[in-house]
């Protein structure tokens, strides 16, 4: 195994670390270096610091920081099981009804209340995974193939049953627009605090079969002959994935192409092995979302969301990969 | 020793495997031989329980429907037929998957993976990308990690099949080199059979009709019969003529 | 053969010359001096014969000014959102308030002229103008503009003296309110239009007209556009003295901010410090929301929060 791996895999903490002292300087009111230097020290150190700096960077501008890293992660993680498990290189996170399913219950979430939004849009995406995964067991294992039509199907189903609800309330349903386009404003350390607690019980989960994605992957008749339980890792990463991303999408609406471009541009550079690809396509997903979304709530204009920020800077990352992959 | 009783395979209402028992001693070589669709795959595939299948079937005096995945990749190991695969592994990483069965760490340092890739000769393409192989680079890879694997037995599925003339005389040298090892091979290559010898079993139609050795003077006719054809014809284009 | 040819000929020719007719009588305007063309709040220059005797109204603003200048009797069909005067809740609905209306039935009103806003997606307004159906789009973009819609309408209803009437009603109104709050500093504000992410009304908003109107200074005057998003960070800076809720947000009073998720930001915000909180009623908000006739409420009500000793 090349060596180069180890060290790019390093090189993609200290980018996370870097992006994130980045991002703190950026932001819509402008925060001098020196200022924010000083505010930490002060923050820090027990002496009064600039309420309004600090505000701005410890309660405001850290914890969606924190949150955009968070949120990458999991998408970037989700987003490369998928692939692998459909063997599908258009697979992203949302593949198995996540988005339409929480979509159903954000819109629902809105005419009660606001408040139950997360809720319900977590209870409604699991509802939508689990009609997925019901209707595609066939002989006590998941068939990705009927995976991939059921999620399909299901999605259109719920996407009609949220538009037909936001159509017939359209005035009480606002919330649901900008629900539905993503974002991390918002973020507070206790949202930061909860999903990293989901993050890090989940994701060993996902990260410990890495040996066994990578021999599925191969195919599944020959992936059984080694010795691998096909259709209980299938059924436990797509799982698992599915409830992670269903919880970023609660926390944090629909943000598209982060999972289905982080898996690419890492295979790119590591290789097809999930040995370094498991660690790399999440740290990848991570650095792209944080740099979206701190160009999204940069604008001078105000905020836009962060959705259209990374089609726009995925879709040309796309394009390259799979332009240099035909001159091959 | 496998031991199959009464198997019968079905596919809805198809029957591919009908009723069919066999046992195949430690370190036998078995060639299976058989026209298109008479069930040689499917018996390959019950044996490693990739298939539901009535009767029963022993590895080594355990039931295979008692046996989880791990424990039958131990008994058994599978080179299939020659497949394509867009995913860009290492010849290295690719060999070491035989070793999961035995243990789940990364082996890419095992002694045994060098050795497997030596002793089928491509050492030279160790790190290169399985996608990149040709099909006699790519089936001998595979039969690299079948060895890595280290079961009693070895099945096979075609595995001259799609190969050129040098390929096919490689890797039937490679073959019939084991040692102590249990090989079920399906073929219809008649070299494969002269090169690897052993045990011949003919099937047509889902039922066992023949159990002999190359050297059993009615083979030909045995064979002439399930193929509807007169193979005497053929035994100039042989590499290793028929006796 | 021959005849049947020439037969089924003249019978495709007479239906095709009936159709023209027809074509051409459905878009015939009435000629004669009996039209008026006004221009609407899109531009757009709009032929309509006179009189006017009946209007649809697809808009509540549009159904509260045609009242105001006491051409409501006119009105045949209106909106299922209407709510003022009480007499428009009673007619016919013929819009709904996601922006769609029945073309059908409006044209089974046989309405002499139709008014639309901006909700209704241009389609449905090209429809009806082709079906010889006059539609004007009312969108007024501030105060003044509610003036001149008004003024329009007086003039196509025939009812232009008590539109003016009506105009300077409203004009004496607001000028009360502003020589009541003049001498006081003026305060600066935040209007929540929802929380998360905090849409705010910008320059261009009809909703900025009225705050300016009520002496407030809206901290999202240097942001561009009408609904722009506000960051938490450019309040903490800006630091507004008073913050309006708009109805519908989930928001029911000052409890959002002092314990909410954002408390540890909201809660040194002056607005919040000094419990400068209004959360808008159902129809307060349609008062700010919709310009109109009610719009002069709207403004008392901002002033009267802004500035509660002016009105002591």
């Amino acid at each position: 195994m090349k060596p180069t791996n180890y060290l790019f895999t390093i090189f993609l903490v200290f980018l996370t670390i870097i992006n994130i002292l980045v991002s703190l300087s950026i932001g819509p009111v402008h925060i001098s270096i020196t200022d924010i230097v000083r505010n930490i020290y002060l923050y820090f150190f027990g002496k009064d610091p600039n309420w309004t700096v600090s505000t701005i960077l410890f309660y405001i501008r850290l914890p969606r920081i924190i949150l955009a890293v968070i949120i990458g992660t999991i998408l970037g993680v989700s987003g490369l099981v998928t692939q692998t498990i459909f063997k599908n290189p258009l697979g992203d996170p949302y593949l198995t009804g996540v988005s339409s399913g929480a979509a159903v219950g954000a819109a629902i979430g809105f005419l009660t209340s606001p408040f139950l939004v997360p809720v319900l849009a977590f209870i409604f995406a699991m509802i939508a995974v689990s009609i997925s995964f019901i209707i595609s067991r066939s002989n006590g294992e998941v068939n990705t193939e009927m995976l991939i039509l059921a999620g399909v199907s299901v999605s259109f189903l719920f996407s009609a049953v949220a538009s037909y609800i936001i159509y017939l309330k359209i005035t009480n349903l606002r919330g649901v627009i900008f629900w539905l386009l993503g974002g991390l404003y918002g973020a507070t350390w206790t949202e930061d605090y909860w999903l990293f607690i989901a993050l890090i019980v989940i994701l060993p989960v996902i990260v410990y079969f890495r040996k066994e994605l990578d021999i599925i992957l191969i195919g599944d008749d020959q992936a059984k002959s080694l010795g691998v339980n096909t259709g209980r890792i299938k059924t436990v990463t797509l799982l698992v994935s599915s409830l992670i991303t269903s919880l970023a999408v609660s926390a944090v609406g629909i943000i598209g192409f982060i999972g289905l471009v982080s898996p690419h541009i890492g295979r790119k550079i590591v290789g097809e092995s999930h040995r370094f690809l498991i660690f790399v396509a999440p740290l990848i997903g991570a650095n792209i979302l944080l740099a979206s979304d701190t160009i999204a709530r940069s604008t001078p204009q105000g905020e836009i969301p962060v959705g259209i920020i990374t089609s726009f800077v995925g879709a040309p990352v796309l394009i390259y990969l799979l332009y240099r992959r035909r001159k091959l | 020793m496998i031991e199959i009783r009464d198997l019968t395979v079905r596919y809805g209402k198809k029957i591919a495997v009908e009723n069919l028992s066999l046992k195949v001693k430690d370190g036998e070589r078995v060639i299976l031989m058989g026209p298109n669709g008479s069930g040689k795959t499917t018996l390959l595939r019950a044996l490693l329980g990739l298939v539901k299948f009535e009767g029963r079937i022993f590895l080594n005096g355990r039931e295979v429907g008692a046996l989880s995945r791990t424990e039958i990749a131990r008994e058994i190991s599978y080179v299939p037929q020659i497949f394509s695969t867009p995913y860009a592994f290492t010849v290295k990483d690719f060999v070491s998957m035989g070793l999961y069965s035995h243990s789940r760490e990364w082996w890419h340092e095992d002694r045994r993976v060098n050795d497997a890739i030596e002793m089928v000769g491509i050492t030279n393409l160790t790190l290169k990308e399985i996608n990149t192989l040709s099909g006699g680079e790519l089936q001998k890879a595979i039969i690299a990690r079948a060895l890595v694997q280290d079961a009693s037995y070895i099945l096979m599925d075609e595995p001259t099949a799609h190969l050129d003339i040098r390929s096919v005389q490689e890797v039937l040298d490679i073959i019939s080199n084991l040692k102590n090892k249990g090989i079920i091979m399906v073929s219809h290559d008649l070299n494969a059979l002269n090169k690897i010898g052993g045990t011949v079993i003919l099937m047509k139609n889902g039922k066992l009709i023949f159990r002999g050795t190359k050297e059993d003077s009615d083979l030909k006719r045995w064979i002439s019969e399930t193929f509807e054809t007169n193979i005497r014809e053929i035994d100039d284009f042989l590499y290793f003529p028929l006796t | 053969m021959n005849s049947k040819v020439i037969v089924s000929i003249v019978v495709v020719i007479v239906i095709a010359a009936s159709l023209s007719f027809a074509y051409s009588d459905l878009h015939k305007q009435k000629p004669g001096p009996s039209t008026i063309t006004v221009v609407d709040d899109l531009g757009r220059k709009v032929t309509i014969p006179l009189p006017v005797k009946r209007v649809v109204s697809m808009d509540p603003s549009n159904t509260q000014m045609m009242y105001a200048i006491g051409a409501g009797n006119l009105l045949v069909a209106d909106t299922s959102y209407d709510w003022w005067p009480e007499n428009a809740t009673k007619l016919p609905h013929v819009a709904m308030d996601n922006g769609t209306a029945s073309v059908e039935q409006v044209v089974n009103m046989t309405p002499d002229l139709v008014l639309a806003t901006t909700i209704q997606p241009m389609q449905i307004i090209d429809q009806l103008q082709n079906l010889s159906i006059p539609v004007l789009v009312f969108e007024p973009q501030n105060i003044s503009n509610i003036y001149s819609d008004m003024l329009t309408l007086g003039n196509v209803t025939g009812h232009y003296s008590t539109a003016v009437a009506e105009v300077n009603h409203m004009k004496t109104v607001i000028k009360g309110v502003q020589q009541k709050i003049e001498n006081y500093s003026r305060v600066s504000l935040l209007y929540m239009l929802w929380p998360d992410p905090i849409y705010t009304a910008g320059p261009t908003s009809f909703i900025n007209s009225v705050i300016s109107a009520a002496g407030g200074e809206n901290i999202a005057d240097n942001l561009t556009g009408a609904y722009p998003v506000i960051s938490l960070e450019q309040i903490v800076v800006d630091n507004p003295q008073a913050i309006i809720v708009d109805n519908g947000t989930g928001i029911s009073n000052i409890t959002y901010f002092t314990t909410g998720n954002q408390s540890q930001v909201w809660k040194n915000i002056s607005a919040i410090k000094g419990d400068r909180l209004l959360v808008f009623n159902v129809t307060e908000s349609e008062w700010m929301n919709e310009p109109g006739p009610l719009t002069i409420f709207a403004v008392q009500m901002v002033a009267q929060f802004l500035y509660p000793q002016a009105f002591e």
